[in-house]
């Protein structure tokens, strides 16, 4: 009967119109959305390119000027400024130079950038990494250093932390790898399919078929049906979502490459070291943190559908309970409440893996999916605590689905009606 | 065959269900009657096995009423719609497949009672194309779809018009003729009385009468008389205000009248001949299912008043204990 309900649910869902368009329409808009961008960036930067920024600067040492022309960062021409700093912020006003560059004779005190426009954060970052890196090396050749003192100060030596377990070293912080992802996927997940499955459950009470339905199956297929045909629907949607969009960016960039022009002005030079820093922290995290230990991976991926279970049961619940979509829509937050439990100790497991509010989220059936892998990676639990963990989720997620059924068929008594909290008695525990 | 024995169910403080007990028969069509709020829909949720009695037992052909008996029950709910977007032919298969008919089968039987019930054309249709009639011809092909031994129909002809009316009556009594147990909740009356086999009456959860219909009106006797006269129409006041009849009809020339207080149809006959013109009919009958009805229901209703403390401006009337016949 599963398999009769979820076939029907799936196959009625994905043949709409409106599911088509939306899964044909998501990644068009992303990648068209992302190709604009780039298509404007690359106008602007070529723009940039062309009108090379004349920075003033005031130079009171006489020796920083002369060491950033030498640097030559390339997209910025550095010229010595008017006599005063008034004049020069004038002429930086009237359009005569496009910055200017304040540097203080104390070469400890603070530096000053003027311009009329503040430009991004990453320029900002770029330029002022730039200006205070070549200062750095002026202050640093005006004394006579050792290789070895040079060494000394240009090294950069890395602190790793290496958790000791019985199965070896464990040089992974997966933890907020894993625990981040599986929260924000159960939670995307929960927050859009939660509400298709709120919707299937209310039309099937509005169109007066549940009567019918509940006389040939449990309620509690009814709704697990419902609930795993919206989780296959959701996974559906996302893979041809990812799927779509890939070829969508491959060919927008294969249509850049053959076409256009890539993105390389100013801006994106100076952003060149911050990238570069970032893809050696994403290196770094590939060889210790991004493949953590398999048993907690196991059980996030174990976990993850019942995860999805139990909180689309509070929808399905709701979708029971009312068969005007204002009515329940104003009762969702009920739904999202478990969602932001998980979501607001996610954050904690990394802090404090071992706290009572901690060990409690990663055994409430409701966040255990998300906080119980995590807290695995980060600390020891207890092979009892990831037991229960497991069986309280499974279970938990279980007993939902049948309270939902539950709810079900008690508002089948109450047709047009809607629900006050004395009902909910009668409709829990009456057979 | 289907028992229904001593099952009572309770909803927080109301007793909808009190002791309920029927038997419904293969072959027969049973007529389950009652006024709103009798307790016909809750007595049918446990015999489809989508409620639970609190006591009492319901069995079907022996065996309790339970997940698998469901499928050999067609139910055709008081409150039921269909998919708006699905088409009906869907629809049909997917409710046979509910009901653990395999899909081949499933769309062989879906095809051959859209044909049956003349809606073939539409199969492809989704079900918010077509009209409330035919609509209702659906829900009801979907209570026979998976060939159910037991076929449950709540008020299965409300809002159709007579030519559908007669189509769906035609396919009862095949499905009876095939020996199929059918139960048939309603409020008409006359298509009660045309269709049905056996009745049981309920009301405030409880069987007023329960049996044979034809048993059921032998047993009321010839009670009334039917009278159409030229003249006064006098004798008729005589007769109401002596306690002899009630009147249950009364035009110019015409009235029917049922006889109280074991009043015989005959001295109705002379009182006419002696205060009329001429008679130009004259008719003794048993009572319509529609008087024993509501004779029923308000004897049941004036017992019940009697039963409890009266409001001291209130005017009960003493009400006659109904016999009931099994």
């Amino acid at each position: 009967m599963l398999g009769v309900i979820f076939a029907s649910e799936y196959q009625r869902k994905v043949k709409t119109r409106t599911f088509v368009l939306v899964t044909l329409l998501v990644p068009l808009l992303a990648v068209g959305v992302g190709v604009t961008v780039a298509l404007v960036s690359s106008i602007d930067s070529s723009t940039d390119e062309a009108e090379e920024r004349e920075i003033a600067v005031l130079d009171p040492t006489g020796s920083i000027l002369t060491a950033l022309r030498q640097a030559d960062r390339g997209g910025y021409r550095f010229v010595a400024a008017a006599a005063s700093a008034e004049t020069a912020k004038q002429t930086v006003l009237d359009g005569g130079h496009d910055g200017l560059l304040a540097i203080p004779a104390d070469l400890d005190a603070g530096f000053h950038f003027y311009s009329r426009q503040r430009g991004s954060i990453g320029e900002q970052r770029a330029l002022r990494d730039f200006v205070l890196g070549v200062v750095r090396e002026v202050r640093l050749s005006q004394h006579e250093l050792s290789p070895q003192l040079r060494a000394l100060l240009d090294g950069r030596p890395s602190f790793n932390i290496v958790r000791l377990t019985d199965d070896g070293e464990d040089h992974g912080d997966g933890a907020f790898v894993i625990g981040t992802v599986t929260a924000m996927l159960l939670m995307g997940l929960v927050v859009i399919y939660g509400g298709n499955v709120m919707q299937a459950v209310m039309e099937e009470k509005a169109s007066r078929m549940a009567e019918i339905v509940v006389s040939a199956v449990r309620p509690f297929d009814l709704l697990l049906g419902k609930i795993l045909a919206a989780a296959a629907i959701g996974a559906t949607q996302v893979a041809a979502w990812i799927t779509l969009s890939s070829l969508l960016f491959l060919a927008a960039t294969f249509a850049f490459a053959t076409f256009g022009t890539a993105p390389d002005g100013p801006s994106a030079q100076l952003a060149g070291p911050a990238v570069q820093d970032a893809s050696e922290t994403l290196d770094n995290l590939r060889t210790h943190g991004l493949i953590p230990s398999p048993l907690p991976v196991a059980i996030a991926l174990l976990l993850l559908p019942f995860g999805f279970l139990i909180h689309a049961s509070v929808f399905a619940s709701l979708g029971a309970l009312y068969e005007n979509a204002v009515d329940a829509q104003n009762t969702t937050f009920v739904a999202m409440i478990p969602v932001l439990f998980s979501a607001s100790i996610a954050p904690l497991v990394g802090q404090m893996p071992d706290s009572t509010i901690v060990a409690f989220g990663s055994l409430f059936p409701f966040s255990a999916p998300a906080i119980l892998p995590a807290r695995m990676l980060v600390t020891d639990v207890p092979a009892w605590q990831v037991g229960a963990g497991v069986v309280l989720c499974i279970a938990g997620s279980l007993a939902m689905v049948w309270l939902a059924g539950r709810v079900l068929r008690g508002s089948l008594l109450s047709y047009g009606k809607t629900p006050k909290l004395s009902d909910l008695r009668h409709i829990l525990f009456s057979d | 065959m289907l028992e229904v024995d001593r099952v009572t169910k309770r909803y927080g403080d109301k007793l909808a269900v009190d002791g309920v007990s029927f038997a419904a028969r293969p072959g027969r069509i049973l007529g389950l009657l009652g006024p709103n709020g009798a307790g016909k829909t809750s007595i049918l949720r446990m015999v489809t096995n989508i409620t639970k009695p609190d006591a009492g037992a319901i069995q079907l052909d022996g065996a309790p009423v339970d997940r698998k008996s469901q499928a050999v029950i067609g139910y055709m709910p008081e409150e039921r719609g269909l998919y708006r977007r699905m088409k009906v032919h869907d629809q049909l298969v997917y409710l046979a497949r509910l009901k653990g008919i395999d899909r081949a089968e499933a769309r062989r039987s879906a095809t051959h009672w859209l044909d049956a019930l003349e809606v073939g054309d539409w199969r492809n249709q989704p079900a918010r194309e077509l009209s409330r009639g035919m609509q209702q011809k659906i829900q009801f092909a979907i209570a026979l779809v998976h060939s159910p031994r037991l076929v449950i129909l709540d008020e299965p002809f409300s809002g159709l018009d007579p030519i559908n009316s007669a189509l769906m009556e035609q396919v009862i009594r095949d499905r009876k003729a095939a020996g199929a147990t059918i139960i048939f909740a309603s409020h008409r009356m006359e298509q009660v009385e045309e269709l049905c086999d056996d009745i049981c009456l309920v009301a405030s959860g409880k069987v007023l009468i329960s049996g044979e219909l034809a048993a059921i009106k032998l047993a009321q006797g010839r009670n009334t008389v039917a009278l159409e006269f030229a003249g006064r129409d006098a004798f008729l006041d005589s007769l109401v205000a002596a306690g002899n009849v009630e009147l249950l009809k009364r035009d110019a020339g015409r009235a029917e009248m049922r006889m109280l207080n074991g009043y015989s149809a005959q001295a109705v006959l002379d009182a006419a001949q002696r205060a009329t013109e001429s008679i130009y009919r004259y008719s003794a009958n048993f009572p319509s299912l529609r008087d024993i009805f509501l004779t029923a229901v308000s004897n049941a209703n004036a017992a019940t008043e009697a039963a409890t403390p009266a409001p001291p401006a209130s005017n009960s009337v003493q009400g006659k204990p109904m016999a009931q016949t099994s």
